[in-house]
């Protein structure tokens, strides 16, 4: 596999940025110049270094509170990817444990999840959370279940079909007939044989988490006030778009290229995992 | 088709009756319309006062139906801020969002479907290179910051366009452009796969045979074929469209039921919230099932059984 990913340019392009924004999430306290919150209103709005009138001590600049944009955004990381991370892992349990149930069974019990699942995907995502954050309130583990149960969903349809396809071979015939019971069939003869689909699609959902979880702090919805977050920085620096643009640039680079990252990884993975699939986007 | 397109239909009911049901439900266990509503420190009598008077006291069941007879009849209660009916004030604001939205669906068209066509033709060229990294950044990049950066080229720096607002058409260019962008790039990608994949069909091999000119090929046997599966993924993009619209609507001031639903948010109204929520899940049932109808028309091979 490693072999493969080092012949691949874009797979290695989208694992080493997340590795990078992995390593900034994790060693933010450390590598940070400053403290995210420190406010230095002597020093606000100082532009990049690069342009004229920046300095190196603030390399990205600084914004309206004169905290340090270099050091929010190393901050940022963190939110985004626990969020994402975290909603991935609720949507792989969900889907999991309900597409397996819903394909591996059929009948009505697959009739009831399916329709949930359609009620469920009529909300448009940014809209259900909404919704649930305006009455829960806002929190990272209230945005970690939205997110996760809605991917959740789309999962579910996921599993449900490779199950379906599965479940007809003869191998897992021959497994019945010999006596096993259904858990096992699907803890040990189905789930291996669906795994790569599952991780490919895992893997775009986070992407897509990421975008998400910005557009929501970036709409005040996201998590508390003092927790700096890519999508807040940029709702912050609305008001100076007149006047100092690049306030507005950087956090939304840092979105971009993370989502790249993953989306560059989850590509690749397609085309290692699943060829079949590989064929038809490339 | 016809039993296909009833079947479907009743189907698209019963979705929109668990969304009722949803919404409800989540209304309903996650928190005290009363306390929202009254502003804090009420005293108990007066929330006692008021939940008689919304009868939440029945039972749940009833309390659903006249959701649900209510919702039928037009009538989902009041805007405690607007004073006046939750669904009159949605509904008033929602010809701008399918104004955003539709403008937006044609901005994905026109960049998306000649980008892709082109992709296909050049296939391995340098044409087709730029263009996948741009289609596969257009996926990657947060829409509201498109918005802002669209802001800071053309209304700031250029002064080509307004920063914001609704009325004139040149104000519906930029948010109309980041609204398609995402939709324009799944467009590209798409297009550009299938139709390099009917490019390899004998038939395009027979029409080549034939002399057929290779822009009559792509356009005319390629392209086609290749459209049917846009259609598809085309719904689902209009339906998540709508959401997108949300933000862009934020970012742009556009006077659409996106914002509104913010601004309800932040007002603690409710009512207008569930109004938006409601609007925009039938919406998205619509779009599902007119998509189904369009493309059970235009692959007439397509069978119930796909249906689960």
């Amino acid at each position: 596999m490693w072999k493969q990913l080092r012949s691949s340019g874009t797979g290695l392009l989208g694992i080493s940025i997340l590795v990078i924004v992995l390593f900034c999430a994790l060693a933010a306290d450390w590598i940070s110049p400053y403290d995210p919150l420190k406010q230095d209103l002597a020093n606000s709005l100082q532009p990049p270094f690069w342009a004229e009138g920046g300095s190196a001590q603030y390399l990205l600049g600084t914004d309206q509170l004169g905290r340090d944009i270099l050091s929010r955004i190393l901050h940022g990381s963190r939110i985004s990817l626990l969020i994402s991370v975290a909603g991935t892992v609720v949507a792989i349990v969900t889907g999991l444990l309900l597409g397996s149930v819903s394909g591996y069974f059929g009948g009505r019990i697959d009739v009831v999840i399916m329709r949930l699942a359609d009620i469920t995907m009529a909300f448009p995502f940014v809209l259900l959370a909404i919704f649930i954050v305006a009455i829960l309130g806002p929190g990272i583990l209230n945005l970690i279940l939205v997110a996760g149960v809605s991917a959740g969903v789309r999962l579910t349809r996921t599993v449900r079909g490779e199950i379906l396809f599965v479940k007809d071979q003869e191998y897992i015939e021959a497994i019945r007939s010999v006596g096993a019971k259904h858990s096992r069939i699907i803890a040990k003869h189905i789930l291996p044989n669906i795994g790569s689909a599952l991780i490919v699609i895992a893997t775009l959902e986070m992407a897509q988490l990421i975008l998400v979880e910005s557009a929501l702090s970036f709409l005040g919805l996201g998590v508390p006030a003092e927790v700096p977050t890519w999508g807040k920085m940029l709702s912050e620096s609305r008001i100076l778009i007149l006047s100092e643009p690049w306030v507005s640039i950087f956090p939304g680079v840092a979105i971009t290229i993370t989502v790249l990252g993953i989306n560059l990884l989850g590509d690749w993975l397609r085309d290692y995992l699943d060829p079949k699939l590989g064929k038809r986007t490339n | 088709m016809l039993t296909y397109i009833l079947h479907r239909f009743y189907q698209s009911l019963l979705v929109i009756v668990g969304v009722t049901l949803v919404t409800f439900l989540i209304l309903h266990f996650l928190g005290d319309p009363v306390q929202l509503l009254l502003p804090p420190g009420a005293s108990a009598e007066m929330m006692d006062r008021h939940r008689e008077q919304l009868g939440l006291n029945d039972p749940l069941p009833l309390q659903y139906l006249r959701m649900l007879s209510g919702l039928v009849a037009g009538d989902i209660g009041d805007s405690y801020y607007y004073k006046e009916s939750a669904l009159a004030v949605v509904l008033e604001r929602f010809p701008a969002t399918l104004e955003l939205t539709a403008a937006g669906l044609v901005m994905a068209l026109v960049l998306g479907i000649p980008a892709g066509i082109v992709s296909a033709m050049f296939h391995n060229k340098k044409t087709d290179y730029g263009i996948r990294i741009l289609a596969l950044l257009g996926q990657c990049v947060p829409i509201f910051w498109v918005g802002i950066l669209l802001i800071i080229l053309f209304a700031v720096t250029l002064h080509w366009l307004p920063t914001s607002g609704r009325g004139s058409w040149q104000q519906v260019i930029l948010p109309a452009f980041a609204l398609g962008l995402y939709p324009a790039a799944a467009i590209i990608r798409l297009l550009r796969s299938s139709m390099l994949e009917v490019l390899n069909k004998p038939y395009i091999l027979v029409a080549r045979a034939k002399g057929l000119s290779k822009r009559s090929i792509i356009l005319k046997h390629s392209l086609k074929n290749a459209l049917s599966s846009v259609v598809t993924v085309l719904g689902l993009h209009i339906a998540d469209m709508l959401g997108g619209a949300i933000v862009i609507e934020t970012v742009f001031a556009w006077p659409g039921i996106g914002r509104l639903a913010i601004q309800s948010i932040n007002n603690r109204d409710f009512t207008v919230v569930v109004g938006v929520v409601i609007l925009v899940a039938i919406c998205y049932v619509v779009i599902n099932l007119l998509v189904d109808i369009v493309y059970a028309i235009l692959n007439p091979r397509i069978k119930l059984q796909k249906e689960g």
